[in-house]
Parts: C-alpha cells; sequence; structure tokens
C-alpha cells in the first residue's frame, strides 16, 4: 500500500496547491468564481468530517446514492475493485485518503453534469462534503495527471470482473445494520430513504403552476395564469408597462441574462450554468462542461501484460457445418414421401369461398369476359364546334344559321347550333338532353350488335412456307454461252431443236441462224430477206428436223439438211414436198376444196438452190405473222398475224399444204396462240382474255379472265391444265383452269412490260423475260393430285441482257431435256444459262 | 552429312526443328533422314537446303532449282516456326514432314498465231508440232519452230464446210512418214488424213484423206485412237461411241454407199449431166474442200449415253479400255475387247461433261463440265462417284492432265482463261491466266471482228493442250496462244 499512499499524497498536495487558483474549466460567470475562492480552503477540511450523510443536498442523484452505499460497501468489503464506476471515485479521493487510486474522468452520465453546477450553488449556503468529481479533478496537476496514468495503466485490470465479482454495489445488500426489534439477537438492515430523481430536470423542477405544457396564451384574458398543487388560482403576477420594462432592463444589469419563465409569467433570472450551457451551445461544443473530448486510451487488450495470446476460439470446425443435416433430410423425406403417395397434393387449390357480389354496387368495375357481352360503341369524343366558346369559324354565319334552321332534323350537319359563350357559367341547360339520352338508349336497345372479332394474325405466318431455292436444284444460274450475231441487230425470237443441240434465232436483220448449243458456233444461217423474222420454231418430231420461220407476209419451212443424218433429212423432204406432189394444191389455198377466206394464203416451192440450202416450202399469208405454234404431232401449225383481220389465226397442214382459217370472226386481236398439249384444244389470247376452243367439236371451252390489260406473251403447261400469261402491264397470271377462270395468282414483280413466258418441257420450271432486262426463274409443281394447288417458289433472277431502246430480253425458250434455258435480248445476243 | 553441316552453320543459338524433307519427283530426291533445321528457316533456305544436297561437286555454278514445300497439304509461306505455331500450338518435338516439289511459274506466254476461224482441237502429242482443227473446216500441222512466222502451215481440207469439232494424231511420235492425222466434224464423219512427209517444205497437195468414217448421225464431239493408230474411237452428239479398226492395207473399194450429195428429188440425173459431179450447197462445199476418203463403218458401236457424247479418253494403263463422258452426266468404261460397256457412273443429269483426260500414274479421270465444275473420277472399281469436285467460273470445254505429275492439271474455260489446277488445293487454281490480260504479240492491224466468213470472234477458249512444258489454247478468238508452263 505503501507506493499507492505516497500517490494520495501527491495527488492531495496538487489539490491544494491547486485551490487559490481559478478553476481552468470555471463557468464564466464572474460572481461564481468568486464565491467559490474564499471557501475552498474549508472544504478540505470539512472533507473527513462529512463522511455520512450525502442527503444534505436536497437533490440527491442516484450516483451520490450509490455512493453513500459504496461507503457501506467498502466498509465490507475492501477490495471492492475501484473501476466499477466513474461516479464513485470522487468520494474514495475523499472519504479514504490512501484509496486514491482511479482516475476520476473514467466515467461520464447525465446527472454529473446537474451535480457540478449545483455545488456551485451550494457553496455558497455550506459545505457539502461530497464534492463532485469534476472539482476535485480540475485541481490536479500535470504530474499529478501523469502519475495517475501511470498508476492506472500499470495496474492490471481485474480478471475477475464479470464472472463472480460484484459488479455494482447495488446488487448487495446497501444500509445500515440495526439490531432487529422484534427478534432478539438479529439484525435487520435499515435503508435510507431514497428519493425518485427522475432523471429529467422538468419533471423534477419545482413548478407551482399545475397547468402543464399547455400554450399560455390560452389564459390570456384571464386574470389567473394557472393553479397550484392544492388547486388555487395563481394570479398574473404584476407587470409594470413597456416603460417601466425597459427601465428595469436598463437598470438591473443582469436583466440581459433574464428570460421570460412562460408558465409563470414573469423573468426569471439564468443560473450561471444555464449560460454556461447557452454559451457552450453557441460555440458548437458539448454542453457538458466535463466532458473530455480528448479521453485517454483504455488499453484493454494491448499493452504490456494484456496481450492476448491465444485466439479467441481455437476450435476446429465442427462437424455438421460439413455434414448435410441427418434430421433435416429425414423432415424432407417425409414431406417427399407424402407427396409420393398423394397425402400432399403441391398446388393444390384452396377451398374456394362462394364469390358474394355485391348486386347493387355501381362502381366502374370492368364487365367480366363473356361471349355474349357486347359493350355499346362509344359515343365520339366531343369537337372543337361543341365547345362553349368555339373560334369563330366555328360559329354559323347568318346563312348557315339560317339553312340550319330550315333544314329538316334529319338533314342537318350537325344536331346543334355552335354557340359562343364567353364564360361557361354563362351556358344554359342544353333542351336536346333528354330527347338526346333518350335516343341513344333507343338505338343501343333497338340496334343488333355484333361482336367484331379483331384477329390478331402474325404477320410472319401468312408467308407461305416455300422450300428454299437452294433445294429445288437445278435450275438455270449464270449465262455460260453466247450467240453471237454479227452487228448489233435486235434478235426477237429463239428455239431450241427438240433435240435439244442446236438453237435456231431470228434477228431483225432478216436472217434466221443456227447455232451449237454447247459452244456457240453459227453452223448454218438462212437470210430470209424478208425484214425482220418475227419468230421461229422447231418442230416437236424429232424424228423430222423442220423449223417454221415468219417474216412480213410470209411463212417459210426450213430444214437444216446438211447438219441432221440422211435419214432425218430425207424424211424432212418427203413430209415437207408430199404436198407439192398432189398437184392441186401446190400453189392454191386449201387442200381440195375452197376455203372461205384463205384465197390470199399460197404455198410455194422455192428456187432450186434454195431449197438445197434447206427453205422447203414458203407460205404467202396475209399481214404479218407474229407467232408460230406447233402441234405436238408435228405436222399442223398455226400462225398468228395482228393486222390480218379475220384471217389473223391460221393453221397450217404440212403434209397437205392446207391452210384453215378456223375462225370466221376473230374475236379480237388475238396476240398469241397455242395448241393444247395433248387434247384438240387450242389456246387463243386476245388482248384481254385467253380463249380455249375444242377444234375438234368446234366450240368454245373456256374463257380465262386475265385482268391484265394487253397480254404479250402465254404458255401453257406440259400438263395441259396450267396456262401462264404475260402481259405488257408488268403482271403474271397463272391459271389454274381446275380453279375457274380467275388466276390463281398474279404476280407482279418485273418492272417493265414482259415479253415471254415459258414452261419447261420436263422440268417444274418455268421463266419470264421483260424489258426490263431480267429473266426470272421460277419453281412450278403441279401436283396431279386436284386437292393440292400449284407451288410456285421464285428461284433467281438472271441478269445480263442489257436493255436497248427501251427493250430487254425478248424471247426465252427452255431445253427441252436440261434445265438450261436461252434468252434472246434486244442487246442482239443470244445467251444460254446454265445450271 | 553434307545436309548437316549446311544447316549447322545457321543453327547457332536460335531453335530448331525436326524436318523430315521428301519428295515424289524422284530425280530431286535426297536422303531420308530428321534434319534439325532452324525454325527461322523459310522456304529460300529450304530451297538452298536441296540445291546443295542434290548439286555435286561438278556442278557447283548450275542455277539452283527453286523449290515449294507443302506441309499437310498447305504450301509453306511463312517461317517453319510460323507453321508451327499456327498449326501444331508451338509443338516443337514432334517431326515435321514436308513435302517439296519443283516451283511452278506463272504460265508466259510466248507467241500467238491467228488462224482463220475458230479453233476447235488442239495436240501437242507430237513433239514440235502443233496440229490444229479449225470450224473452217480444216485441219493444220504447224511446226513450233515456225509458230509466228507467217508461213501457211500444211493445211488439210475437210470435204465439206460445216466445220472440224476435234483432231488427234492416229500414228505414234515416233512413225515420221506417212503420218496420219483424224479430225471429226460437224458432218458428221471421223476424216483420217495421211501426210506422207512432215517436213514443211513438201508440198502440201501430197498429203490427202485416206479414210471417212461413217456411222454417226450427229456432229463428231470426239475422236482419239490406239493401238499404234490402228484403232480409231470417236464419240458423237448421238450418244454413240465407234470403234473403227482399220486395215493393214489401203482397200480398194468403199465398204458404205456415199452420202447423199442432195436431198432433192429428181436430181440425181441432173447431178450426172453435170460434168464436175459435185452440186454447190452454198455454205455446205463451195470453198477449197477435200475429197472423201474410202467410206469405212464402224465395227462396233457402242450405246449407252442418253444424249451427246461429250470426251472420249482412251485408257492410258489399259490398253483395250476407253473411257467416255456425256451429256447425261455419266462416265461410261467401254472394254473394247469384249464390246461392252465395262463401268458406269452416273451422275447428276445436268452434269454435261464437255471434255476429260486421265491421269496416267493414277489413272483417275478429270471432267469438266458446262455446270462451271471439274470432276474428278475415280476408275477403281469400288470407290465412290466423283472423289472431288472442284468449282470453276465458267465451263470448262477442254482440260488436260499433266503428262507425268498425278495431281495438277490444265484447263480452259468458256471465259477465256487458262487455269492450272492443282488437285490438292482444289479451292483456286494455282494460276489462272488470260489471252486477254495479255497484249496481243505482234498484232499490227486492228482487231478482228468476225472472221472471213462472217463468224463473231470472242474471248472463249474451246481447245487445249498440255504437255508438261508448253500450252497451246485457242478458242472463239481465231487465235492460237502457247504458253511456257511446267506443273508437276
Amino acid at each position: 500500500m505503501a507506493p499507492r499512499a505516497v500517490q494520495a499524497e501527491s495527488s492531495r498536495a496538487a489539490q491544494r496547491k491547486a485551490v487559490p487558483r481559478p478553476a481552468p474549466t470555471a463557468a464564466p460567470a464572474v460572481n461564481g468564481s468568486k464565491k467559490r475562492a474564499a471557501p475552498a480552503p474549508v472544504e478540505e477540511e470539512e472533507e473527513d468530517e462529512g463522511l455520512m450523510n450525502g442527503d444534505q443536498t436536497l437533490e440527491m442523484s442516484d450516483d451520490e446514492v450509490a455512493e453513500g452505499e459504496e461507503e457501506d460497501g467498502n466498509e465490507d468489503d475492501e477490495d471492492f475493485p475501484e473501476l466499477d464506476s466513474g461516479s464513485s471515485d470522487g468520494d474514495d479521493e475523499e472519504e479514504d485518503d490512501d484509496e486514491e487510486e482511479d482516475g476520476s474522468e473514467s466515467g461520464y452520465n447525465s446527472s454529473d453534469i446537474e451535480r457540478m453546477y449545483e455545488d456551485g450553488d451550494e457553496d455558497e449556503e455550506e459545505e457539502s462534503p461530497a464534492t463532485t468529481p469534476s472539482s476535485s479533478r480540475e485541481d490536479l496537476t500535470i504530474d499529478e495527471k501523469l502519475s495517475r496514468m501511470i498508476a492506472k495503466n500499470s495496474v492490471k485490470p481485474d480478471e475477475a470482473i464479470g464472472t463472480d465479482g460484484k459488479i455494482s454495489a447495488a446488487k448487495t445488500g446497501k444500509g445500515r445494520v440495526v439490531p432487529s426489534k422484534y427478534v432478539e439477537g438479529s439484525y435487520r438492515r435499515e435503508y435510507e430513504e431514497y428519493e425518485a430523481g427522475y432523471g429529467s430536470e422538468s419533471s423534477t423542477e419545482d413548478n407551482p403552476n399545475t397547468v402543464g405544457n399547455i400554450p399560455m396564451e390560452w389564459y390570456d384574458d384571464l386574470p389567473h395564469i394557472g393553479y397550484d398543487v392544492n388547486g388555487r388560482k395563481i394570479f398574473r403576477p404584476v407587470k409594470g408597462d413597456e416603460l417601466d420594462k425597459f427601465l428595469a432592463n436598463v437598470e438591473d444589469p443582469s436583466a440581459w441574462t433574464s428570460v421570460e419563465d412562460k408558465l409563470l409569467q414573469k423573468q426569471v433570472q439564468l443560473t450561471d450554468r444555464e449560460l454556461d450551457i447557452i454559451r457552450r451551445l453557441e460555440r458548437a461544443e458539448n454542453p457538458d462542461k466535463d466532458f473530455n473530448p480528448y479521453q485517454d486510451t483504455i488499453e484493454w487488450f494491448t499493452g504490456k501484460g494484456n496481450e492476448r495470446v491465444m485466439p479467441l476460439s481455437a476450435a476446429p470446425e465442427p462437424k455438421r457445418r460439413f455434414v448435410p443435416s441427418k434430421w433435416e433430410h429425414k423432415k424432407v423425406m417425409k414431406i417427399v414421401k407424402a407427396i409420393r403417395e398423394g397425402r400432399i397434393i403441391p398446388n393444390k387449390p384452396t377451398a374456394q369461398k362462394p364469390a358474394v357480389y355485391a348486386i347493387w354496387s355501381e362502381s366502374d368495375q370492368p364487365h367480366q369476359e363473356h361471349a355474349m357481352y357486347m359493350p355499346a360503341p362509344q359515343l365520339p369524343p366531343p369537337r372543337t364546334a361543341e365547345s362553349y366558346n368555339p373560334p369563330e369559324e366555328y360559329v354559323f354565319t347568318e346563312e348557315e344559321r339560317k339553312e340550319w334552321e330550315e333544314a329538316e332534323k334529319e338533314d342537318r350537319k350537325t344536331d346543334f347550333m355552335p354557340a359562343k359563350y364567353d364564360a361557361l357559367r354563362h351556358v344554359p341547360g342544353y333542351r336536346n338532353l333528354v330527347q338526346e339520352r333518350f335516343e341513344r338508349c333507343l338505338d343501343l336497345y333497338l340496334a343488333p350488335r355484333t361482336r367484331r372479332v379483331k384477329l390478331n394474325i402474325d404477320p410472319e405466318s401468312l408467308i407461305p412456307k416455300l422450300p428454299s431455292p437452294r433445294e429445288l436444284r437445278p435450275f438455270p444460274l449464270a449465262s455460260v454461252v453466247q450467240y453471237r450475231h454479227p452487228g448489233s441487230t435486235r434478235v426477237r425470237c429463239v428455239s431450241v431443236s427438240p433435240s435439244g443441240e442446236w438453237v435456231a434465232s431470228g434477228s431483225e436483220d432478216g436472217v434466221v441462224r443456227l447455232w451449237d448449243l454447247g459452244n456457240g458456233r453459227e453452223v448454218w444461217k438462212w437470210d430470209l430477206r424478208g425484214g425482220a423474222v418475227q419468230s421461229v420454231d422447231w418442230s416437236p418430231n424429232a424424228e423430222e428436223a423442220v423449223l417454221v420461220a415468219l417474216v412480213e407476209g410470209k411463212v417459210v419451212v426450213l430444214s437444216p439438211l446438211w447438219l441432221v443424218p440422211p435419214a432425218v433429212a430425207a424424211a424432212t423432204m418427203e413430209h415437207t414436198n408430199a404436198g407439192f406432189a398432189s398437184s392441186a394444191a401446190t400453189t392454191k389455198a386449201g387442200a381440195g376444196k375452197e376455203v372461205k377466206g384463205v384465197e390470199a394464203v399460197k404455198w410455194a416451192r422455192p428456187g432450186e438452190s434454195d431449197r438445197e440450202r434447206g427453205v422447203l416450202v414458203t407460205i404467202e399469208v396475209p399481214g404479218t405473222p407474229k407467232q408460230v405454234a406447233w402441234h405436238r404431232k408435228g405436222d399442223y401449225f398455226s400462225t398468228v398475224a395482228v393486222d390480218a383481220a379475220n384471217k389473223s389465226v391460221l393453221i397450217h397442214q404440212l403434209s397437205k399444204h392446207a391452210t384453215q382459217s378456223p375462225f370466221r370472226k376473230t374475236p379480237g386481236q388475238v396476240q398469241r396462240i397455242q395448241f393444247h398439249p395433248h387434247k384438240p384444244w387450242f389456246f387463243a389470247a386476245t388482248q384481254r382474255y385467253v380463249r380455249l376452243y375444242d377444234l375438234a367439236g368446234q366450240t368454245l371451252v373456256r374463257t380465262l379472265q386475265t385482268g391484265a390489260r394487253w397480254i404479250s406473251s402465254m404458255d401453257v403447261h406440259p400438263g395441259g391444265d396450267n396456262v401462264v400469261v404475260g402481259s405488257y402491264d408488268k403482271k403474271l397470271g397463272w391459271f389454274d383452269m381446275d380453279l375457274g377462270n380467275k388466276p390463281y395468282k398474279t404476280l407482279r414483280y418485273h418492272t417493265k412490260a414482259l415479253r415471254s413466258v415459258a414452261f419447261h418441257p420436263t422440268l417444274p420450271l418455268f421463266a419470264s423475260a421483260s424489258d426490263d432486262g431480267t429473266i426470272h426463274i421460277f419453281h412450278a409443281t403441279v401436283y396431279s393430285d386436284l386437292m393440292q394447288n400449284p407451288l410456285i417458289v421464285p428461284l433467281k433472277i438472271l441478269r445480263g441482257h442489257r436493255v436497248t431502246e427501251g427493250l430487254g430480253v425478248l424471247e426465252v425458250r427452255w431445253h427441252p431435256q436440261k434445265p438450261w434455258l436461252i434468252s434472246s435480248g434486244a442487246d442482239g445476243e443470244v445467251r444460254l444459262w446454265c445450271s | 552429312m553434307s545436309a548437316s553441316a549446311a544447316a549447322a552453320p545457321a543453327a547457332g543459338p536460335s531453335r530448331t526443328l525436326p524436318i523430315n524433307l521428301f519428295t515424289h519427283h524422284s530425280p530431286d530426291s535426297i536422303p531420308s533422314s530428321t534434319y534439325l533445321l532452324p525454325a527461322s528457316w523459310r522456304r529460300f533456305q529450304l530451297s538452298e537446303l536441296i540445291n546443295k544436297v542434290l548439286r555435286t561437286d561438278a556442278e557447283v555454278e548450275a542455277k539452283p532449282v527453286p523449290f515449294e514445300f507443302v506441309i499437310d497439304g498447305e504450301v509453306l509461306r511463312g517461317s517453319l516456326e510460323a507453321w508451327v505455331k499456327k498449326y501444331r500450338q508451338g509443338d516443337e518435338e514432334r517431326v515435321v514432314d514436308v513435302e517439296y516439289r519443283r516451283t511452278l511459274r506463272v504460265p508466259q506466254e510466248v507467241a500467238r498465231r491467228e488462224v482463220e476461224d475458230w479453233v476447235s482441237g488442239l495436240s501437242l502429242a507430237r513433239p514440235g508440232y502443233i496440229l490444229l482443227s479449225s470450224y473452217l473446216s480444216h485441219l493444220q500441222l504447224i511446226p513450233l519452230a515456225s509458230f509466228t512466222s507467217p508461213a501457211q502451215p500444211l493445211t488439210l481440207n475437210l470435204p465439206s464446210l460445216l466445220g472440224a469439232t476435234c483432231c488427234t494424231y492416229l500414228s505414234p511420235s515416233s512413225v515420221l512418214s506417212n503420218v496420219r492425222v483424224a479430225a471429226g466434224g460437224v458432218d458428221r464423219l471421223v476424216h483420217i488424213f495421211e501426210i506422207p512427209s512432215l517436213d514443211p517444205s513438201a508440198p502440201s497437195t501430197s498429203a490427202r484423206e485416206v479414210y471417212s468414217l461413217h456411222g454417226h448421225t450427229g456432229p463428231i464431239s470426239s475422236v482419239i485412237s490406239g493401238r499404234e493408230g490402228k484403232d480409231v474411237v470417236s464419240g458423237a452428239w448421238d450418244g454413240a461411241v465407234n470403234l473403227y479398226v482399220l486395215p493393214e492395207f489401203e482397200p480398194t473399194e468403199h465398204q458404205l454407199e456415199a452420202n447423199p450429195s442432195t436431198f432433192l428429188p429428181g436430181q440425181k440425173k441432173r447431178r450426172k449431166a453435170n460434168p464436175s459431179g459435185v452440186s454447190i450447197v452454198e455454205g455446205l462445199n463451195d470453198g477449197d474442200v477435200g475429197e472423201g476418203g474410202w467410206r469405212r463403218g464402224p465395227d462396233t458401236v457402242f450405246r449407252g449415253h442418253n444424249g451427246r457424247v461429250g470426251a472420249l479418253v482412251w485408257d492410258k494403263r489399259d490398253k483395250e479400255k476407253v473411257w467416255s463422258a456425256g451429256w447425261d452426266g455419266s462416265v461410261r468404261g467401254w472394254d473394247l475387247e469384249m464390246g461392252q460397256e465395262g463401268v458406269v457412273r452416273q451422275g447428276p443429269m445436268d452434269k454435261s461433261i464437255l471434255c476429260m483426260d486421265q491421269w496416267a500414274s493414277t489413272g483417275t479421270l478429270a471432267t469438266g463440265a458446262m455446270d462451271r465444275t471439274i470432276c474428278l473420277w475415280d476408275t477403281r472399281e469400288a470407290t465412290s462417284l466423283i472423289s472431288l469436285t472442284i468449282p470453276t467460273a465458267s465451263p470448262v470445254p477442254s482440260l488436260t492432265c499433266h503428262p507425268t505429275s498425278q495431281f495438277t492439271l490444265a484447263a480452259a474455260t468458256y471465259s477465256g482463261h487458262i487455269q492450272i489446277w492443282d488437285v490438292r488445293s482444289p479451292k483456286h487454281a494455282i494460276f489462272s491466266v488470260s489471252k486477254a490480260a495479255t497484249p496481243a504479240a505482234g498484232a499490227g492491224g486492228k482487231k478482228r471482228e468476225v472472221t472471213k466468213n462472217g463468224k463473231v470472234l470472242g474471248e472463249r477458249l474451246l481447245a487445249l493442250d498440255w504437255d508438261g512444258e508448253r500450252v497451246v489454247a485457242g478458242g472463239e478468238d481465231g487465235e492460237v496462244g502457247l504458253w511456257d508452263a511446267r506443273g508437276e
């Protein structure tokens, strides 16, 4: 205990020394410090006397109670740890000199502030034995502080704290032990009076007015300002007028430190500590005088001797962290089992309460969806003219008004007259309201309504599922051979021999040329000397090699005699010359009998050198024949000359050298003709219609309405039931004759007039050529199943022909076996397009 | 070893790679061993190395041969290191097998010569001469020596003006006198000529047509010969493949009736009256036409093709076999001895085969077709149909396989290009040269637009031949071009 005593001595000395000095943290109130200076020595002397009763102060805080109790505790138990609470240290210092060890600054609580200020007041009256720790601390010198700190830090904290040591004196018995009155020899503990100090200052304040925390202006017009505890009125204190107030303020030096107590309606002088708190608040400091912003560090687990050597827990991770919980597994499996057995049904609907409808409710709930619900059509929103203040132009002029008034009610354009009012409140009542509502109701009642189902269709789904062109190979892809015509002459027509070896082309210089299909070599040519070659066509009979070419006023039958085997050449000669043998027919029209209307047609034999070169027969016909079409057997062929009036369509028979005109009166300007591939039928396309005639029965079978303005080309599917028609107005119509007289499909994709359409004889392909210089290749499967419509797939656009003078590709023909296309163009080229 | 000695100085601190160098060209082969070569070596260093190894002391100053290096079918373009990094992920342990071969050079146009009309067939089978058939209906034998000289070569006229479509030598190149050549014509006949002497100074009139081979009903598309020129096989547009066996000695009478010289009824009597005996048909026989030889019919007719026969090849390994390719997309093998069809390989129907050739070393057939492809057909029995399809930009009317190499072929296209292909890298042609790109050699006058007889000239090539050293090609442009083009 020796060092402790020394410390205590030194601290006391320090206290003594510090006494005469003004307190460094003293309240700024001048009078307070003055008062304090004198009794300070007395305080020290009386320290020991005032051992007991801390109840000398009226407002004893609980801390002080604890101190009092502590004394007893100290008596019982000397080793009570000083660490307990800061509130006790001040007392320790004073009561036990030798027990002065601990810093008083360690604790802080709210009542310290109070106490601190209280003692300032009390000092005036009497010396309290319980000097506050703060006052004692103020007196400490730096040395003392240092030594305290050293002492504090050099002592190991009591490890028993929190285990079994006493935490608070309040838990143990305090108070005096007095002999029991009733039981002999026994003691009972007698406690001091305890006054509940309810922490809050306002609650313990001595306040005579009991009206509570109400706005005091409620008592403004009353003579009293409230009631005291006994229910008596507290009357309003006398107040001087403003002059008195002013004088009072001037005279009283303490007036500026006083405020009005609203409750008591009088000026209250602020105490020093209140002023001090105000000043601190002004300086934005902690209002507590004793608050030390620079607290000493308390080293709990650091510093010498306090080091912790072990971690908080060295226990290994428990197994349960790794092993799945068996219990949980069991629980889950129980549920699973229940689900499997059907005892638990997942997503089972809970029992539904019967829906209760508020039948009288008129709320704006939407109608339930059901089939028969048809909402009334909405009225149109009001227009500008219906405004109460429409712009001037909507208001009727005199004439309009007159007209409106004179008109019948049904004839009026509007059922009201727009009127202009400068304010809404000037608008009179609407006279027709009831009438209109009635009519509306009548409408809704009488008008049958139907539900308009709005179709919501994905546009993608409307596009037919077409196979990709890649799957539909082969079809022509690229131009590989060009049949070059000398000079730049338009090639109007082209035809491929039935064997697929020779290509015949007719150009505007009047020459029919024969080309090797494979390499584009011109091997033979006939100069017809008759203007542009309008059309060439090979006979479909592969046993012969007959070619018909058309020039103005003439049909020429040609044969490449020297290029075909002698047997074929001989057969050709025999076929074409048979007519000459029957002498009557040679240079006359009609075979044997006179057919009316064909007098102008004359079959003639060309000269010997021409015949030697293969010009076998010429037929003089009226007009300029534009197109030739062969019958499938290769004996009949038909020509059409647009400008030959009723003799425009002629059917020639090669073996008999006979010509007949099938139509007495042509139904219009016949543009195109074609024989049906296997029936004795004949297609004739006029400008707008395609007519199908039965040649054997001499009847009109069918009229196809193309919808085109001017038909330019036509071809018949080798199956015979489908026809494509191209027109000058850029459209292509596909007719399925099983589906009626209207086009099954009308395709419009060329940018200029179509010139030629062609079906492949064997493969499901067709092509269309146009003046825009392109050739479109289509896949076209015609199913034998009547229930299935033809499949048309666009495959390829072939570009290569140049557009010259507004003309592009003039004719396309297919190779008879291969997916190859021959096209002739206005640029003087014939091209072969290969897959 | 000298190779390692050559490699050693360059090795130094740099890394080395184990390399196996080999070649299929036996004269250039070096001792097979695994060399450790610096990784940074490129084509040039490798080529130098092989040259050093090959060169004997005697020919030190000989010009080095440039080589090309192929690893796994890929031509080496950068350094060995780069190749290893790219294809082996930097694995430098494994041995790299590098094939080397002599570098091919871009075909260089040597000369060109105008002919009067489109060129339809060419042959380089006899060294020093070019055999040419043209649509002007004649055969020409042009000595290479006087290729560019304007001197008129030996010209043989066919008896009609319809045009010749193909030509071939019948006599093997060892025969120097009485050389026989054959030409197929649009007039459905195969004409066989005999040239007494190849000497250009000899009068061409002595050459004459010996035989006219009848039997086809369409223009001849291909004619080939075998068995020292004693057998002639021709294919025509009628789909038939005819075998003609020529007699040992020239016969004294025709086997067949003549074709009618006119189809007009009642003209025979008048023809007798005509003193010349030949009626002139414009466009058929109004020019300087030759006279027909002894008419002969076919000894065997092979029918199988549906449509035109495009090309014929005499099997280069089996003397009794002929291959034919047709426009129906099939390749057929014919056994001459048995007189029947041996193999049928049917391709797509729209693959119209225009030309065919065979590699002598492997027997693989290469065909060029109208659908812009070159196809390789394996001739062995149990293999797939088409072993490789090489897409070209335009139809291939003529192709020739390299006579010794088994990988390269030269092809002419309708777009006017001569392409040299290596089937090991089928994506692109090794070289593609066109006549249009090169300036006309010695073209003094203006460009011809049409031929004398009014046929338009174009750029398309129709015929090509390659003897491994030179390429001749001609076609619609009425010219024969000669290129230096090697490839093996």
